[in-house]
């Protein structure tokens, strides 16, 4: 059979010079697969043969059915796309400084709503314009369906989440109208639409159902929900939770105290200290800053029963910026990394990130000065700081597991043979493609695995 | 069923309940066929092939691997780990097995995975791997290609730009 010709192995086997062999394409994706996300890119380094074999499509998705993504997130650095930061792929990260932060520079005309397992939303400033979404490691992309909102001059909301039960992902929509009288629209039962795209399936959006609260800012993906700060204009602020597989939704309330420092109720994210909405140690967190007491986490231990749990509290808030003036100063980011606390914060048009390491104080014991490290406090002022992203190698075009291998008949020159495909890689240029095959005992033979170039054809 | 691999009168290559594994170098295994096709998914589809009262060829599998993975094969299956450490019976005498088994040299531990992964053995492939794996950690990309026996077939200019593309994750 001419096509064992090219058979790599079958050429290996024949030396008997043990020395000289070398490691199998699968065997090196078997290993590769059971190293975390960060190893799998260094070992791209090792050799071309190990950078191909960590960069095909069925290796990220064994290994993403394996690894899953990183348990280490990283904090992302949105660029400044004033300056030009943008990429000519769909989103790139690139390492900066000496904190776990990572740069990322968007499409221009996007903006990142959050992270799930990896990938990354992309929203588009026009809503009219397709919602991308990402896996930056792989530069993979997918653009949802292009849809107009619901509703003309409207606030879009979008947030990312994975269906455990369906094993896909999902991107929600909240159109929600700008002006309007929202005492009176609570009482009717809402003027917010939510609706729902699941990705990669090339189907339209579809309506889920209508909302009461208008959500604030970006959503934090944690434990199967997205959650958002919503508004209530006329009570206490609330966190909306829409799960991703049952596509139902909750409001929350924020413990009371997250109040105190909203100098305006009606005109949220411009004048008043919103509650900041981010994941720590795993739970959905509010950041909250108050005028005279500085800033309070609290942390949501439980959604149904509403439990909360006061992690951190600090007064004087920001050492740099002096007493007198901290109560101005309006927090615009907050992330947490392995006990360190990053802020990003406005005052007046200046804008600073600080860095706290709260490692040494236990969970709610009043400030008495957390540990500062001014040499820690970043020179960026620009900029959006999103974290917990957890790098993974996730596809972004196909979630289906690849758990499961599938025997299949393979046709080569003039006979069928029984075989696994494991890796398939096409060569454009010679019309070629270049398969790894598992062999099967079939009609009294044990056929060999084999790595051949040629081109097959399948039963 | 036989249970022992040991044959008294061992010129019956027939024996009930036995199947022969013939490895890459030529040399011939009888192993007890329930315990190999409870863990082995290659030998379990040779059996059903037919395969039962002929050698069965495993061209890519050597003498030393094959005794090793066929070992593995009966205690796990004697013990009732079944695929690996997932399995509610996975124990400490099972543990100590592998843990034992993991400790072989570097070629050795090579020819496993290529053995498991052929013979389809998940239990074992993923201990061989997940050894490998554990032995890469905190390794430089150089001492990696010394580990591995993997010649640098980059230029200079190729793997830098690799570098550059990975650059997030190194430290």
């Amino acid at each position: 059979m001419t096509v064992w010709d090219s058979d790599r192995k079958r050429m290996r086997i024949e030396t008997t010079d043990q020395q000289q062999k070398e490691t199998p394409y699968e065997i090196i994706q078997e290993i590769l697969s059971r190293l975390p996300t960060r190893a799998v890119l260094r070992s791209g380094l090792v050799s071309k043969l190990w950078f191909s074999a960590a960069s095909n499509a069925y290796f990220r998705s064994l290994h993403y059915s394996r690894m899953g993504p990183d348990p280490k997130p990283v904090i992302l650095l949105l660029g400044d796309s004033k300056k030009g930061v943008t990429s000519s792929g769909p989103a790139r990260i690139r390492r900066g400084g000496h904190i776990p932060l990572y740069h990322l520079s968007a499409p221009q005309n996007y903006e990142l709503c959050n992270t799930c397992n990896g990938l990354l939303c992309l929203a588009p400033r026009n809503p009219a314009e397709p919602i991308i979404v990402c896996n930056p490691l792989t530069d993979e992309s997918v653009a949802l369906p292009a849809a107009p909102p619901p509703m003309e001059d409207c606030y879009c909301f979008v947030g990312l989440g994975f269906c455990s039960t369906s094993n896909g992902y999902k991107v929600f929509r909240i159109s929600y109208p700008r002006e309007g009288n929202y005492v009176a629209l609570r009482a009717t039962g809402g003027a917010g639409v939510l609706e729902v795209c699941d990705v990669g399936c090339n189907e339209s959006w579809r309506r889920v159902c209508r909302l009461l609260l208008p959500p604030f800012g970006k959503p934090v993906c944690v434990d199967g929900k997205i959650h958002w700060v919503a508004h209530s204009h006329i009570s206490e602020d609330e966190i909306l939770s829409v799960d991703v597989c049952s596509e139902k939704y909750i409001y929350t309330t924020i413990p009371s105290v997250a109040h105190c420092g909203r100098r305006e109720l009606s005109h949220y994210g411009t004048e008043g200290f919103a509650p900041i909405i981010l994941e720590m140690e795993g739970c959905v967190s509010i950041a909250a800053h108050y005028h005279f007491s500085g800033l309070f986490i609290w942390v949501l231990k439980d959604l149904q029963q509403n439990r909360w749990e006061l992690r951190h509290s600090c007064f004087p808030l920001l050492p740099p910026f002096t007493c007198a003036v901290a109560y101005t100063q309006e927090i615009v980011n907050v992330c947490f990394y392995d006990g360190i606390l990053l802020l990003r914060l406005r005052h007046q048009l200046r804008h600073q990130c600080v860095m706290y390491d709260t490692r040494e104080h236990s969970s709610t014991v009043p400030p008495r000065g957390w540990r500062v490290d001014v040499s820690e406090i970043l020179s960026i002022t620009e900029g959006e700081l999103i974290g917990g992203f957890y790098p993974s190698l996730v596809p972004a075009k196909e979630f289906a597991s690849c758990s499961s291998r599938s025997s299949k008949m393979c046709r080569s020159e003039d006979s069928w043979f029984p075989c696994e495909v494991l890796n398939m890689k096409e060569n454009k240029a010679s019309a070629l493609a270049r398969y790894v095959l598992r062999g099967k005992a079939w009609n009294g033979h044990l056929y060999p695995s084999v790595v051949v170039n040629t081109s097959l054809r399948f039963l | 069923m036989a249970t022992t691999g040991a044959s008294d009168g061992a010129s019956a290559a027939k024996k009930e309940g036995l199947v022969t594994l013939m490895s890459g170098d030529g040399e011939i295994f009888e192993v007890e066929a329930a315990a190999v096709a409870a863990l082995s998914v290659t030998i379990r589809h040779a059996i059903e092939e037919g395969f039962g009262d002929r050698p069965i060829p495993l061209p890519i599998v050597g003498a030393r691997a094959l005794a090793l993975a066929v070992e593995y094969c009966r205690k796990h299956h004697s013990l009732g780990g079944g695929a690996g450490e997932d399995s509610a019976a996975y124990d400490d005498e099972l543990r100590a097995f592998d843990h034992n088994l993991a400790k072989v040299d570097r070629d050795t531990l090579f020819d496993l995975i290529e053995a498991a992964n052929y013979l389809e053995i998940e239990g074992l492939l993923n201990l061989m791997c997940r050894t490998v794996a554990e032995m890469m950690k905190g390794k430089s990309v150089e001492e990696l290609r010394r580990t591995f026996d993997v010649s640098n077939d980059y230029t200079p200019e190729e793997e830098e730009e690799v570098r550059r593309e990975v650059s997030w994750a190194l430290d």
